[in-house]
Parts: structure tokens; C-alpha cells; sequence
């Protein structure tokens, strides 16, 4: 199941989310090498997370395998402070409804089996959809390789490039843009094998987090 | 003032939504086809490769714009398995030149006669962006006489490429289908037949293109020799039942 942790209920998964910046260092820093992450206290947070920010923690037995997390794009965020250059040409979007969706990560042990039709991968990207839907987000902003737009596209996602490609170390990045409604939730679901809701609000009270 | 960048960014970008749009394989293909054409490129193809008992590797193109004549020759002859542009884009996911296709022309002098023979056919310059799907290892090939690449060029290339393909998968999924486009005349060919649909004549179309009428000449006399047409009336109607030019 996929967990919802906002500044409302954080304090009941300061275990969960301190596991969750400690995987995150494992992985950017520790397997992808992007050592402007590191941190002598082996987790990797950076001036983004914030009270704003909400995180999906895929949680099985207790223990984390899986997370990422959306930031306010009407507050500073990755692509607004270091990477709006990738984005000039149909300029980034700002707005209450819509969110950054970045530091997607799943634990290496859980990685090969993640991939399968259904598995972990696309029950996060369902709840990402889920909860985009739930809260009135029309889309979320995101940095990524372009090798993976190929597969978001295949489960639904329609990857909306915001501008040229850019070369980083050995692969092609974009900025892009993904709406996000009813109709997506439907597709993505059913590309996936996912039957029904796959995220869980504890502690939640059903606040929007948008001025409706 | 609008920049390269931004001017490719908005052709890029444009591409991508007008291929948002797209409900059939031929006119993804033809939308594709077209823009590959303002950079230069006459054909391409959206290749897949996949591995068979023995570990052999064995093409299974799923949508192709080489020209009837080419293809004939690249099947009929085997040439897949000396390719070295074939070979590179299973081997690597970073976009290449045809040029930059590694091979030892004195070892391996039937790599070095397939890169000439596709020049003879028309494919001089080209361009290869390998794309890896869950599945399969596929490729977007474009090639044509003349082609200038610039930075800002090839990216414009990578983006349009990974949106067509992955557009096309969504219209033709895993199904081989072979869509076939052939277009055989240069945009300025192109260009030159559409004004002489329109009923302009050869001296009107210099004026209008800035170019002299000898010029003009030699686009219709070369367009006519590739549409196989008996003369620049025929040649015309041959442009417009093959979607060369639109009315």
C-alpha cells in the first residue's frame, strides 16, 4: 500500500519518512553518483522538503521499499530554482493545481520484480495518478531521462515536453508536463492491472490542499 | 529576439502536439515524414531488432519510410547483417550520425559496402536515435543526400523521434506493420512541384522562389526522373496521387 504523508499527519511516519531520506541516499547519491546530494548524515534532503511538501511511502511490513514526493510549483521548487532552463520554451508551469513530482525512488532489492506488469512501479505511478485526482491537482511537473517518457507514455501518462532535451552526464533529460484527470486515472489502471485504490490516508481529514 | 534553440524548441514542441493528435499510423507517418523533410531527410524508418534462439539478432521493422527500391535491395541482400548503424543501435542507447557508426572499413569491407551502397541509393547522411522500450530495442533511422546537423538540430531530432515512437506504439502496439512511406522527392523538389500544380510556370516560379530559372529546371527535370514520369504534367499528377505534394 501506498501511504499519504502530509505535514497533517507526519508524526505518525517520522520512522517511515527518516527511512525514506536514508533510501533516497542510498540510491541518488550512493547508486546513481550524483554527489551534490551527499550528506554526512546519509540522507539525502534537500531545500525542498519542506512542511509543503507531501510524500507517497510504499510501505510492506513496516518497512519502506518505495516513495517519491510532489512540492507546490507556487512555491520555489527543483525545476523553478535550478532547472528552468529546461523549460523556456513553453515556460514552466505555476500554479495551485499544480504540483513537481520528483525523487521517485524504489529499494534495490525490490527493483527487478518492481517492473512486472501490476508491481510496485506502476502501483506508484497509480497512486501518484489517484492522488492527483483526489486532490484536484490538473497535472505535475517533472525532470526526467527522456528513455523513460516511452514507458510512462505506454501506461497512459501523456508526457507533454516543456522544452528542447538536455544532455546531462551520459543521457538526454526533459522537463515535462502531465495532465492529470479521471480519464487518465481510468487508462493507467487498466495498463497497469490495477483494480481499485491503492493509496491509504491515515490520519487524513480529506483536506484539499488546493483553494478549491 | 528568437534564438535557434527556441525556434527548433517550437518546432519540437509543435511536432509533439500535432502527433498528440494522430489517429492512424500512415498519418503519424506522414506527419513525421514531413518534418524529418524541413531538416533534409527523405526516409527513415522506425526499426525493431529482436534476439532469437542462438542468440542471433534479427530485424522486425515496425513501420518503414526507405524508399520500395532500397528496401528491395536491403532485404534481398541480407544487408541487416552487416549493418553497422544496425548493429550500433542495439549496442547503444546514445543517438549517433551514420557516419559515426563504428566500423574497420579493412576488416570488415562488407560494413564499409553497405554505408556505400545506401549513399548510392540516396541515404548519404543520416541519423540514428535507438530507443529501448520494456521489451524491445528499436531504433528511429532518417537519412537523405544532404543534411546539416546542428546541436540544437539533433535534439530537436531526439525529442520528435521519442514521441513519434512512442505514438506509434500506441497505434500499432507490438504488431510488425509495415506502413509504407515513400517519399522520394527533396523538399525543394517538393516545393517546386506544389507551385507548378498551382499552374505557375517555370519562369514564375524562379521569381517567386528567388532562384533562376535553370534551377528550377533541374528541380522539375530531377523530380519527373524520380516519379518515374513521362513528362512535368505526368509528373505533377504522379506528385499528387503519391502525397508527394497536396493539393
Amino acid at each position: 500500500m501506498i501511504h499519504v504523508v502530509t505535514a497533517e499527519n507526519r508524526h505518525l511516519y517520522e520512522r517511515q519518512l527518516d527511512d525514506a531520506f536514508r533510501l533516497r541516499h542510498d540510491i541518488y547519491v550512493g547508486e546513481r553518483k550524483w554527489e551534490a546530494l551527499r550528506r554526512s548524515d546519509d540522507r539525502e534532503i534537500d531545500q525542498f522538503d519542506t512542511d509543503d511538501t507531501i510524500y507517497h511511502l510504499a510501505i510492506e511490513d513496516g518497512q519502506v521499499v518505495g516513495g517519491s514526493r510532489f512540492c507546490p510549483t507556487t512555491r520555489p521548487h527543483l525545476l523553478s530554482e535550478l532547472f528552468a532552463h529546461m523549460a523556456t520554451v513553453r515556460g514552466l508551469p505555476t500554479s495551485p493545481t499544480i504540483y513537481e513530482h520528483t525523487r521517485l525512488f524504489i529499494r534495490k532489492d525490490r527493483r527487478e520484480e518492481s517492473r512486472k506488469r501490476g508491481g510496485l512501479a506502476d502501483q506508484m505511478r497509480a497512486g501518484i495518478t489517484e492522488y492527483c485526482v483526489d486532490e484536484g491537482i490538473s497535472s505535475i511537473t517533472l525532470l526526467i531521462e527522456l528513455f523513460r517518457m516511452t514507458h510512462m507514455y505506454s501506461i497512459g501518462w501523456k508526457v507533454r515536453p516543456l522544452g528542447l532535451p538536455e544532455r546531462v552526464e551520459n543521457e538526454f533529460w526533459i522537463a515535462a508536463e502531465v495532465p492529470m484527470d479521471y480519464e487518465t486515472l481510468v487508462n493507467v489502471r487498466q495498463n497497469c492491472h490495477i483494480e481499485g485504490r491503492v493509496l491509504v490516508h491515515e490520519g487524513l481529514h480529506g483536506r484539499r490542499i488546493h483553494a478549491a | 529576439m528568437t534564438t535557434p534553440a527556441e525556434t527548433y524548441g517550437r518546432l519540437a514542441l509543435q511536432a509533439t502536439d500535432d502527433f498528440e493528435k494522430v489517429t492512424s499510423p500512415a498519418a503519424l507517418m506522414e506527419r513525421v515524414a514531413r518534418i524529418l523533410g524541413t531538416f533534409g531527410y527523405t526516409q527513415f524508418i522506425f526499426g525493431r531488432t529482436k534476439v532469437i534462439e542462438g542468440g542471433k539478432i534479427v530485424p522486425v521493422t515496425f513501420i518503414h519510410g526507405w524508399s520500395p527500391a532500397w528496401r528491395k535491395h536491403y532485404v534481398e541482400n541480407k544487408l541487416f547483417d552487416h549493418d553497422p548503424v544496425a548493429l550500433q543501435a542495439h549496442k547503444s542507447l546514445t543517438p549517433f550520425e551514420w557516419s559515426e557508426a563504428p566500423y574497420d572499413p579493412e576488416q570488415n569491407p562488407r560494413a564499409a559496402a553497405v554505408m556505400n551502397v545506401a549513399s548510392e541509393f540516396g541515404l548519404r547522411q543520416g541519423y540514428a536515435i535507438p530507443i529501448a522500450t520494456d521489451h524491445t530495442s528499436d531504433v528511429v533511422s532518417m537519412a537523405g543526400e544532404q543534411v546539416d546537423l546542428d546541436a540544437e538540430a539533433k535534439r530537436t531530432l531526439i525529442l520528435i523521434s521519442y514521441y513519434a515512437h512512442a505514438k506509434a506504439i500506441g497505434l500499432v502496439g507490438n504488431r510488425p506493420i509495415s506502413v509504407e512511406y515513400d517519399r522520394v522527392l527533396t523538399p525543394a523538389e517538393r516545393e517546386t512541384m506544389s507551385w507548378l500544380a498551382a499552374g505557375k510556370t517555370t519562369w514564375e516560379i524562379s521569381v517567386i522562389l528567388h532562384l533562376s530559372e535553370a534551377a528550377i529546371f533541374k528541380r522539375i527535370n530531377s523530380a519527373t526522373r524520380k516519379l518515374n514520369a513521362m513528362n512535368r504534367t505526368h509528373a505533377v499528377a504522379r506528385a499528387l496521387i503519391t502525397k508527394e505534394i497536396t493539393p
